[in-house]
């Protein structure tokens, strides 16, 4: 080496273990190699030291792989940078990429990069060294550079450079760099694609970012990945286009690629559609509810929709699992046909009907359907349910299905029955399945389910996990006191269930053919397979011994081992002498099966110790037990895994006796032996604690509704979140509320789509508040005489409530046509009828009026001419003067009354309260509702006047009535898509009270807005509504209009 | 004398029936339709006042209703041909030989009516017939028997407390399911299994009453439904003929009934 090259022998590459080596290569080259290196070292030397420095260092490694790679890749070299390397940052930029890229490249392909980026630098150094950076992080996967990938790639960066104003080089520069990921994932025309997703998103918006490679597109086909950029490049709007590049992939990546890609074609016609991005998470949820052989016919459907009418869609997406299971193949078929007609004259109600918000919609999915609705069984199934419980009910419909309802609490007049029942083929089937879950709901009642006492379970020596902490002793308190009320109520439900199918078997010998016949078609039909857990292995052996009533040997074969271990304790429930104290003993018992390993698994530092047999993990609730103990049973048996360890001290017997509440003799008691359970053991010599995973909260909260009843997404939602926060206690907050409030939905009518939207509103009915009785009593005393005198004019009602009766013995007249009968009678001589005369005979009172009170904000208002300083009076206080004036006299006077007030927020959060129910006398606690009235928040009428409908049809006087009472036009944020009118709910509420004229009921409308002649002379003719101009005449005005109604 | 007609007794009712006799007092039978008041007083009818030549028939039932006049009860001139002559009515008919009156469902006849028994149910025991100007003293046989239905009455056809106090009263229900069961298998000759069976869907049924039925499956009905069983018909059948289709015109609460029948019928 010649002095002059003195930089090859600065230590700033000899010190570097990368030069070292390049030096030490260099040493071992042939010499003529070796001096067009060092040559070449020069030239760039003498513009820079350092580059020349890297450039030894990748000369080194193309050369170490021969002379003519050497010469590949410096010919590159210099046709890129010139001679000299001229452009230092290029220089840079083409020294950072691996010689052996682009020397194992084809020459063409090297000739073509170089061209490139010199056809880059061209226009902008910056993206030239962009490409060149992104070659060598491609570089990774030497086949995604071929020929027409670089073409396209680069022409795209090229045009991106162009276009994109101000930023165009910075997005190019984004595109290039993206390609390292992507350009080995998409064929050459998605490359298009995806520079104009980059232009969309990028061009966006304040300080814009070009979005990121979606890490999940990787997961897809090649051919879906393309159509996904193809999808976002075509949905003309950054936003847009962003949620569906953040959305798509991963959606698509959870279906089937065929399915996904014949989707992702269909969507692509709708990519302008704002909802199509949001419906797209839906998608895989949507298309795995569809049975596999309907999807083809699904999907020819969806590519009409979306030839016909785009903007459908997307509701059409989100819905059509939903339409499909209610309406089978043809009932779908018709369902869109309708729809696209709609789409022809209203697009809302198109919208409406896809969405399954109307009631048409629903009745044309279910006419050609095997299903049976709720609407057409309730009435039968009510009257059904009183038989078997001797109570009488509410039924009210709820999405989901169940065999095994949920437990309400035993003073809950409202029992759930699933909305709709669709398991069998025949429609004879799914009503009797409903038979089923009411005869099961009866037994409840009927065979003491309800009359467990939780001290008295304690005093029989089973105490669930938390007794201290009950509050209460029914059976409900009895399971809020397990950590995971959750599992003690499915296992109690599915223990008891076994008690109570047997004695209805028993009972009622027509239904026990029934019940084993679709017990088990159901079992197939609708129970998922438990998740290979021990807790949801113990569930469904349960409910496969107990609904499906398998033999041990009929269980599938994972489900076996339990079926042994269970066998003894389904005998006990299905025994003559069971009781409600057997089924709660078991579940403590099983419940703490559960714990126990659990708690065992943690102290061994396992997850989730298990007693193992034979392969098969089961839940052996006596598990802690020492074999000695197990073999005489009676060691004590306590459910706290804390305490698990046995403990001589104690002595208390543990056999699980049959209840002697029969009066059976004692030796009729069977000591739980579980002999299988202690012949299995003995057995499975080798018990070993294994491992399992999970924990009992994570994830069985889903299975537990599975099986037990399906539940609707948005609880199923809210239980997940609790379940996975692992919050007990609110998970037995929300079992309790599910227990306990009785939400009913109510259609509401839209005038735009000129159909109902379907269950669109969700209402509680809950107790007012109460004072002590004080408003009530001041209200009397203020009215003065006022009562003494309605009560006076309404005896008078009276005399007017007589009928003429003609043909009497006694009467205050003749009855003309008697006398000349009996006359000519006695002239030929026949037996004269004595009944000569007319009497007026008192007609029977009977009616029922139901006052509806508007608790609406607005009531807060002073009343006109209310006294400053002191508290002044407001709307709401002289309606609730006048409601008092009106209960003390109905009372007194006999007619039958109830009062309601409604309010609400929402469409959702519709609130009526109850003041007084029909058979409710004017007791303190009713006259301390009375005063407990108080304004709350909007007027959503039509609900609130279908409930009270409801009320009113369930009396059964002759002429009913309703009264409601306002203070202004109905209202509510979401009352209809425009705020600011208010024709949306005028609307609504006008055909609500045409639907109680039609069912028999009249109706009347009060307010006390002025203005009410607006819009109460729309809602209803003018002999049905008051405006009462002077709210202080409100008290008169009522009676005087109550006195004129119920006299008609 | 003719058969005993069958009764099984539920409770001291005839004990209780018999002391009120021997002291001459009126009895007031309170239940349900079709729970066994007029079985009861035909047995007690058989059982106290047997029929003798001045005694044709020991018991004389009217069935009440509101068209049911004074006249009807105590009597009327009839013309026939020239001449009008006085016709007992049936009560005075039977204060006259001393037979058992029964006036059934009392609180269905008029207000008026119902009066005109006030002086036969005391001490007195007298009935006084005005179109004869006469009083006539009831026998010392004479009983006088009258039943009411307080479910399905309304508040204005409730029965007066001034003649509410007049009698000895029992109440009667319908029987405990064994004891129908008994009483449908002697009526209508099925086995004892069917007739507990038939009694079941009875109670049932008759839980019914504050949902909608206005009155409770009888016991006649069951009866019935046991007749047609015992003629060989199927019981599901039977008991559609006659509980399902009798009760009710509702065809929901047919519906319920049916599917009741077929959850106890195999």
């Amino acid at each position: 080496m010649s002095g002059a090259r003195a930089w090859i022998e600065s230590r700033h590459l000899r010190g570097t273990a990368e030069g070292a080596a390049a030096l030490e290569t260099l040493a071992r080259l042939d010499a003529a190699l070796r001096e067009r290196v060092l040559a070449r070292g020069d030239a760039i030397a003498a513009l820079s030291v350092s580059l020349a420095h890297t450039f030894t260092i990748q000369a080194a490694r193309a050369a170490e792989d021969g002379a003519a790679s050497y010469r590949a890749w410096e010919a590159a070299l210099v046709s890129l940078l010139g001679e000299q390397a001229v452009q230092r940052e290029l220089a840079i930029a083409f020294f950072r990429l691996s010689p052996a890229v682009l020397t194992g490249w084809s020459d063409e392909l090297r000739r073509h990069w170089v061209d490139a980026v010199l056809e880059l630098a061209s226009s902008s150094r910056r993206l030239a060294i962009a490409f060149v950076d992104a070659t060598a992080a491609c570089a990774q996967d030497a086949s995604s550079l071929d020929l027409p990938r670089i073409r396209a790639w680069k022409s795209c960066a090229q045009e991106l450079s162009t276009r994109g104003g101000w930023r165009s080089e910075f997005l190019a520069e984004a595109f290039l760099a993206s390609g390292a990921r992507l350009l080995s994932m998409l064929d050459v025309e998605a490359v298009g694609s995806w520079a104009e997703v980059v232009v969309a998103i990028g061009t966006h918006g304040r300080s814009p970012k070009p979005p990121e490679v979606p890490i999940r597109l990787g997961d897809l086909s090649r051919p879906a990945r393309s159509l996904v950029l193809k999808l976002c490049a075509s949905s003309g709007n950054p936003r847009r286009c962003a949620r569906l590049l953040e959305t798509l992939p991963a959606a698509m990546a959870r279906l089937d690629d065929e399915l996904a890609r014949r989707l992702l074609g269909i969507l692509t016609k709708a990519a302008h559609c704002d909802d199509v991005p949001e419906a797209v998470p839906l998608l895989p949820g949507v298309f795995h509810g569809i049975p596999h052989e309907r999807l083809p016919a699904v999907l020819d459907l969806a590519a009409t929709v979306a030839d016909a009418a785009p903007a459908l869609l997307a509701s059409f997406l989100r819905t059509v699992d939903r339409a499909v299971e209610a309406g089978g193949s043809q009932g779908i078929e018709l369902w869109v046909w309708h729809g696209l007609e709609l789409a022809g004259g209203n697009m809302a109600a198109a919208a409406a009907h896809f969405r399954l918000e109307t009631g048409t919609s629903h009745k044309l999915l279910v006419q050609h359907s095997s299903a049976v609705g709720f609407a057409e069984v309730d009435g039968m199934l009510r009257r059904y349910l009183t038989m078997m419980s001797r109570r009488s009910f509410q039924l009210t419909g709820a999405p989901g299905l169940w065999v095994r309802p949920p437990l309400a609490a035993p003073e809950d007049v409202s029992i759930r029955l699933p909305e709709r029942i669709d398991v069998f083929p025949s429609s004879e089937d799914n009503a009797a399945l409903y038979k089923l879950v009411t005869s099961h709901i009866a037994a409840r009642f009927e065979y003491g389910t309800y009359d467990l006492l939780l001290p008295e379970l304690v005093a029989r020596g089973w105490s669930p996990p938390l007794a201290e902490q009950a509050e209460g002793a029914d059976v409900i308190a009895f399971l809020a006191c397990f950590p995971n009320p959750l599992l003690a109520s499915s296992l109690f439900v599915l223990l008891d269930g076994i008690r109570l199918d047997s004695r209805l078997q028993r009972d009622f010998p027509g239904l026990a053919a029934q019940m084993r016949r679709l017990g088990r078609a159901y079992a197939e039909a609708a129970v998922p397979a438990a998740q290979d857990r021990h807790d949801e292995r113990l569930l469904e052996t349960l409910f496969q011994m107990g609904v499906a009533a398998r033999e041990v040997s009929e269980l599938e074969p994972r489900l076996r081992a339990q079926g042994e271990l269970l066998a003894s304790s389904v005998e006990l429930l299905r025994s003559e002498q069971a009781s409600v104290y057997d089924s709660a003993a078991l579940t403590i018992a099983f419940y703490s099966g559960l714990a126990f390993a659990n708690a065992r698994g943690i102290e061994d530092g396992e997850e989730i110790g298990m007693v193992e047999m034979g392969g098969a993990t089961v839940v052996d609730p006596f598990e802690h037990l020492e074999d000695g103990e197990r073999r005489d049973n009676t060691a004590p048996w306590r459910p706290d895994p804390s305490r698990a360890e046995p403990n001589d001290g104690a002595g208390a017997d543990v056999r699980l006796q049959l209840s002697d509440d029969e009066g059976a003799p004692p030796s009729a008691g069977r000591p739980l032996s579980l002999d299988e359970l202690r012949s299995l053991l003995e057995r499975g010599a080798d018990l070993k604690i294994t491992e399992a995973h999970g924990r009992i909260e994570e994830g069985l909260g889903l299975y537990v509704t599975d099986l037990l009843g399906k539940l609707p997404a948005e609880q199923l939602r809210e239980l997940r979140e609790k379940l996975t926060a692992g919050d007990t206690s609110a998970v037995r907050a929300w079992l309790s509320r599910q227990a306990t409030a009785a939400q009913l939905h109510y259609d509401e009518w839209d005038y735009t789509i000129a159909d109902y939207r379907r269950r669109w509103c969700r209402l509680t009915e809950t107790e007012g508040e109460e004072d002590a009785g004080e408003f009530f009593a001041g209200a009397l005393e203020r009215s003065g005489e006022l009562v003494e005198q309605i009560k006076r004019d309404m005896q008078l009602i009276r005399p007017e409530q007589l009928r003429r009766v003609p043909r009497m013995e006694h009467g205050e007249e003749f009855d003309l046509n008697a006398l000349v009968e009996a006359h000519a009678d006695r002239r030929t001589r026949r037996t004269p009828s004595d009944r000569l005369y007319v009497a007026r005979k008192p007609e029977e009172r009977d009616v029922a009026t139901l006052f509806l009170l508007d608790m609406s904000a607005s009531t807060d208002e002073p009343l006109p001419g209310s006294t400053e300083g002191s508290e002044p009076r407001r709307v709401i206080d002289l309606t609730k003067d006048t409601l008092v004036v009106l209960a003390q006299v109905l009372d007194e006077i006999r007619d039958s009354y109830a009062i309601y007030g409604f309010s609400g927020h929402g469409r959702d959060n519709v609130e009526v309260y109850h003041v007084k129910s029909f058979g409710e006398r004017l007791s303190d606690r009713v006259r301390g509702r009375l005063g407990g009235i108080q304004p709350k928040r909007s007027t959503r009428m039509g609900a609130a006047l279908r409930h009270a409908g409801e009320k009113l049809s369930r009396t059964t006087a002759r002429a009913r009535h309703l009264i409601l009472l306002s203070d202004g036009f109905p209202q509510d944020y979401d009352y209809g898509d425009d705020r600011r009118s208010n024709v949306y709910g005028i609307r609504d509420t006008l055909q609500a009270l045409r639907e109680l004229e039609r069912r028999g009921m009249q109706t009347f409308c009060i307010t006390v807005d002025p203005a009410g002649h607006d819009y109460l002379g729309e809602m209803c003719p003018s002999s049905r509504y008051a405006v009462i101009d002077d709210i202080h005449e409100l008290p008169r005005e009522l009676v005087r209009i109550y006195r004129k109604l119920t006299r008609a | 004398m003719h058969d005993a007609p069958y009764y099984l007794p539920l409770g001291d009712e005839v004990e209780v029936f018999e002391a009120a006799y021997e002291q001459k007092l009126p009895v007031l039978l309170k239940g349900p339709t079709g729970c066994g008041k007029t079985r009861f007083v035909e047995y007690m009818a058989w059982k106290l006042l047997p029929v003798t030549t001045e005694r044709p028939f020991s018991l004389i039932t009217v069935a009440c209703n509101e068209d049911l006049t004074g006249s009807d009860l105590i009597g009327r001139y009839l013309v026939r041909g020239d001449e009008t002559i006085w016709m007992d009515g049936p009560l005075t008919q039977a204060a006259r030989m001393g037979a058992m009156c029964y006036l059934d469902e009392i609180v269905e006849a008029r207000k008026d009516t119902m009066v005109l028994i006030h002086p036969l149910t005391d001490h007195r025991r007298i009935l006084p017939i005005d179109k004869l100007g006469q009083i006539l003293t009831a026998h010392p046989d004479f009983c006088l028997v009258v039943s009411y239905n307080p479910g399905y009455q309304s508040v204005l056809k409730d029965l007066k407390p001034s003649t509410r106090q007049r009698f000895v009263t029992l109440e009667f229900d319908y029987p405990s399911r064994d004891k129908e069961a008994e009483i449908v298998a002697h009526e209508s000759g099925v086995s004892m299994d069917v007739a507990l069976d038939l009694a079941h869907l009875g109670e049932r049924v008759r839980e019914l009453k504050s949902g909608g039925l206005e009155e409770g499956v009888s016991a006649r009905l069951l009866v019935y439904a046991g007749q047609l069983i015992a003629q060989g018909m199927s019981a599901r059948r039977a008991c559609e003929a006659t509980a399902v289709r009798a009760l009710s015109d509702d065809r929901q609460t047919q519906a319920a009934i049916a599917e009741l029948v077929t959850a106890i019928f195999p």
